[in-house]
């Protein structure tokens, strides 16, 4: 006999996502997400200058606006036929780095947190530490008044409960507030403003380096760093041992992608998190990438469905907003026909990271709950670390923009990958304006429906299995659902 | 308010709140009065609606430098309903928000936030926001129910006050103001793609301190963040004054200081203090960056800013330096701001454009021209169609 279950909205994800779980026998037998809203991006830009770009699609999501904003520029570079300078490669290297660190921090102290500890646990901590101790009576004051928001009331569930443990993550999730907006602060630097900056343009950065920034970036970056070492990865592998069995949940499709980001040559070829996919569930196979096997399909999807099946060279954003079937605004792209995950796991397992390969050979997690969780902390490891590295790159009397660029009616495309995964802008130009803007996200790849053969997006497949042992709480499935830093705003666009 | 952290003195205490008086630009004595004023021990209530928006004008607001995130959560504010950060999910989570309490609020009547357009057509299905258990409900419907009981109605962020990015006619969604949602309400407008965290926190603050919204101009905006244009505050006013203008972003060099009006700048038809209070705890600004000015607290934000990178008609350097251009560049834009069209090349962005496109782009140009006369007052004008999407 099967339940349905309904959530909507699932909280603490970016954006209007919600759920609908099949239950059977105790278990997830089935699952359907839905991305329930979108703003038409692509049609926004159609028809506008491709100056426009770079900037607009910032706002497709705060949490991926440098990511946005690279894929853009790079679309327009890939049409006109332009190589940016070392200098902007790594000033984007930096921003884009920063921003995904920041979103990384986000996602782990104010998403995440939520289903792991019970903040109540904070006013039995009986330790010494002054601040935890004002906090403990901060907090008692504020419950006992029923104002205890917006960590607590928690929904019931399985929380991890020592006192002193509780009251460091605690303690860790205000400060992470602080560790954002410093982070920020490092993109700022560099973009002029955090989030939706302004100085990444086709051909470069327009924000010239100086003396002046490379010394404000120094002490920061050092600082960030150290914080996420000291507090992010800390707390997830302080964290991890509690939360064992979370590694055999969660487990989704066995394709794993990454477009590539971060790139250490002029020439895009080798790049800090590199382009490749693995298929098949042998992780230690990573293959080169063939772009025209990317499709979007909208059979579940709430579009025309004659505009299924396209390519994003090719594709069109045509609502139809109450098509029966369709039960979500999320397209539903695949690779070779595969649903495919992407992500910081799937980042690090092409990149055949060693500390995550470690860590997930020691701790079992495979590619489950957990190991989402550990491969986002260390990537914010590894990208903190990287970006003092790339600092040092930076030549103060070099250009930051390329030479003389031609207009070209051209077709163009950028890869990036941002806080969620694989981002992908296509572009065409005709008569000087964008005639067709495409865009895929890591999100759309994460969270999409089912695609014409019925075959479930890498989300809903991570469902499937997920204990539900309360059909009015089902604590599990939010915990499957969140690992993936589900963005809809990113998703729909 | 409790000091957070119990060696923080009351001095430290008074020092903040004349923080706070200075953001709001009072006076000393007053802000000793906020400290008594705020020592009331009940957070006031919020409701945080997110609509087809995008997070960044929350990441903005908890950016804030002073009061900053840590304040704003255990000290100043009850965030009773953000989606993002809400502990709990589904009927649950949007039940709570929605039943009213049994008789007074502890803290008073909720502050409502909302970031984000609110889509016309659809049938709301554009932004759906939750399921109470019987039904879906929209952005708009939640907002609706949720606007009788506030203290006050906060527009945060470009789309929700004028429309922004979703609100372009080709968008589909039919994306509005919140405004149109909530026609016969008092809305405090606090545009900007995102908004600076001060002009939000220091509204809210006034609401509390001083149960009133501040004074706004004729687009909703409180007059104290929104007075002036970019253009009357930019450091770089000497270099426009001087005829001292790059052509092409190749041209900047480290620590440029030239004017970027070439370069697409809407700072003269741009209402914002960004030049004075600058970003990210002041460490850069758009122009500051190299990056012009995209005008993004303005009604015009974005379609009739569009090109963002080309030139504002009718705007030149005053010869000799003077102010004599100033008054007049500012009249002549704003009757004008239909007609923000590429006045030459239409990508003028990177660098110099070359000659063999240069038929095209005129042709281009006369296209635009001709629809941008079509568009002048009609366009803000609210047709009340349910496709309509400049609301």
């Amino acid at each position: 006999m099967a339940d349905k279950v309904n959530i909507n909205p699932v909280s603490r994800v970016g954006g209007h996502l919600s759920v609908e779980l099949t239950v059977e026998n105790g278990k997830v037998s089935d699952a359907k997400v839905s991305g329930n809203s979108v703003r038409g991006f692509e049609r926004i830009l159609t028809g506008k200058d491709p100056g426009d770009v770079s900037f607009i699609t910032q706002r497709i999501c705060s949490d991926g606006h440098v990511a946005n904003a690279i894929a853009a520029a790079k679309a327009l570079e890939d049409a006109w036929g332009v190589q940016v300078p070392s200098n902007a490669r790594i000033m984007r290297n930096i921003m884009l780095a920063a921003s995904t660190v920041s979103s990384h921090i986000g996602w782990f102290y104010h998403r995440a947190l939520t289903d792991y500890i019970d903040f109540n646990a904070l006013t039995a901590y009986q330790g010494k530490d002054r601040d935890l101790i004002s906090l403990r009576e901060r907090f008692k004051e504020l419950s006992s008044r029923g104002e205890g928001d917006p960590f607590v009331p928690q929904a019931a569930g399985d929380y991890l409960s020592d006192a002193d443990a509780v009251a460091t993550l605690f303690s860790h999730s205000i400060d992470a507030y602080g560790a954002r907006r410093d982070a920020d602060a490092i993109v700022a630097v560099l973009g002029g403003r955090s989030p939706m900056g302004c100085s990444v343009v086709p051909g470069g950065v327009t924000n010239r380096p100086d003396a002046a920034m490379v010394s404000a970036l120094v002490g920061r970056l050092r600082d960030l760093s150290d914080w996420v070492k000291e507090a992010l990865i800390a707390d997830v592998l302080a964290l991890a041992p509690e939360i064992v069995r979370f590694a055999d949940l969660g487990i989704g499709v066995p394709n794993f992608m990454s477009l590539g980001a971060y790139p250490l040559d002029n020439r895009d070829n080798d790049k800090f998190m590199p382009r490749g996919i693995i298929t098949g569930g042998d992780v230690s196979i990573v293959e080169d990438l063939a772009f025209e096997r990317i499709e979007e399909h909208v059979s579940a999807s709430r579009y025309a469905a004659e505009t299924g099946r396209r390519h994003p060279s090719v594709g069109e954003t045509e609502f139809s907003a109450a098509r029966d079937g369709a039960y979500s605004f999320v397209k539903a792209p695949r690779y070779d026909g595969r649903p495919v995950e992407t992500g910081p796991l799937a980042r690090l397992l092409v990149k055949q990271d060693e500390t995550l390969l470690g860590l997930r050979k020691k701790l079992n997690i495979g590619q489950s709950v957990l190991a989402r969780m550990i491969a986002r902390s260390v990537e914010a490891g590894l990208l903190a670390t990287a970006m003092l590295d790339w600092l040092t790159e930076i030549r103060l009397d070099d250009p930051a923009m390329a030479g003389d660029i031609e207009l070209r009616n051209r077709d163009g495309f950028g890869l990036s990958e941002g806080h969620d995964g694989s981002l992908g802008h296509w572009i065409r130009m005709e008569n000087g304006q964008v005639a067709l803007f495409q865009a895929v996200s890591g999100s759309t790849w994460n969270l999409s429906p089912r695609d014409d053969e019925g075959k479930r997006g890498p989300l809903e497949e991570a469902l499937i299995g997920t204990p539900v042992t309360d059909l009015g709480n089902p604590i599990d499935a939010l915990r499957v659902i969140r690992s993936f830093d589900p963005c809809v705003y990113c998703a729909t666009h | 308010m409790r000091a957070l952290v119990s060696n923080v003195s009351r001095r430290d205490f008074l020092k903040y709140c004349g923080t706070i008086a200075a953001v709001i630009g009072l006076s000393r004595r007053e802000g000793a009065a906020i400290a008594q004023a705020a020592e009331s021990t009940v957070k006031p209530p919020l409701f945080w609606i997110e609509a087809q928006a995008c997070g960044g004008c929350q990441r903005s607001f908890f950016n804030s430098e002073n009061p900053d995130a840590a304040r704003l959560l255990l000290e100043l504010l009850g965030v009773k309903y953000l989606n993002s950060l809400s502990p709990r999910s589904g009927v649950d989570a949007i039940t709570a928000v929605l039943q009213p309490p049994e008789g007074e609020r502890p803290g008073g009547k909720p502050i409502l936030i909302v970031e984000g357009s609110l889509p016309l057509g659809g049938g709301g299905r554009f932004c759906i926001v939750g399921n109470d258990g019987n039904a879906d409900i929209s952005a708009s419907s939640l907002v609706r129910r949720l606007s009788g009981d506030a203290r006050a109605i906060i527009a945060a962020g470009s789309c929700a006050a004028y429309g922004g990015i979703p609100a372009s006619k080709e968008g589909g969604t039919g994306a509005a103001r919140l405004s149109r949602i909530l026609p016969d309400k008092q809305i405090v407008n606090i545009p900007g793609c995102p908004p600076h965290p001060d002009w939000l926190v220091a509204t809210i603050m006034h609401v509390l301190l001083f149960g009133s919204i501040p004074e706004r101009d004729r687009d909703g905006r409180p007059k104290m963040f929104y007075r002036h244009t970019v253009h009357d505050l930019c450091e770089r006013r000497a270099a426009f004054d001087e005829g001292r203008l790059i052509d092409s972003f190749s041209d900047l060099v480290p620590g440029d200081d030239r004017c970027l009006l070439n370069m697409g700048c809407k700072g003269p038809i741009t209402h914002s203090d960004c030049p004075q209070r600058r970003w990210n705890g002041g460490v850069s600004w758009c122009i500051g960056a190299g990056g012009p000015c995209h005008g993004c607290t303005e009604p015009d934000f974005y379609e009739r800013m569009s090109p963002l990178l080309s030139r504002v008609p009718g705007i030149a350097p005053a010869a000799g330096g003077t102010r004599s251009g100033v008054d007049t560049v500012g009249k002549i834009v704003v009757g004008g701001t239909a007609a923000v069209i590429a006045g030459h090349a239409v990508f003028s962005a990177a660098t110099r454009f070359v000659e063999s496109r240069r038929k095209e782009s005129e042709s281009l140009t006369d296209d635009i021209k001709g629809r941008g006369k079509g568009k002048s007052k009609a366009a803000k004008e609210d047709s009340g169609k349910p496709d309509d999407s400049n609301g």
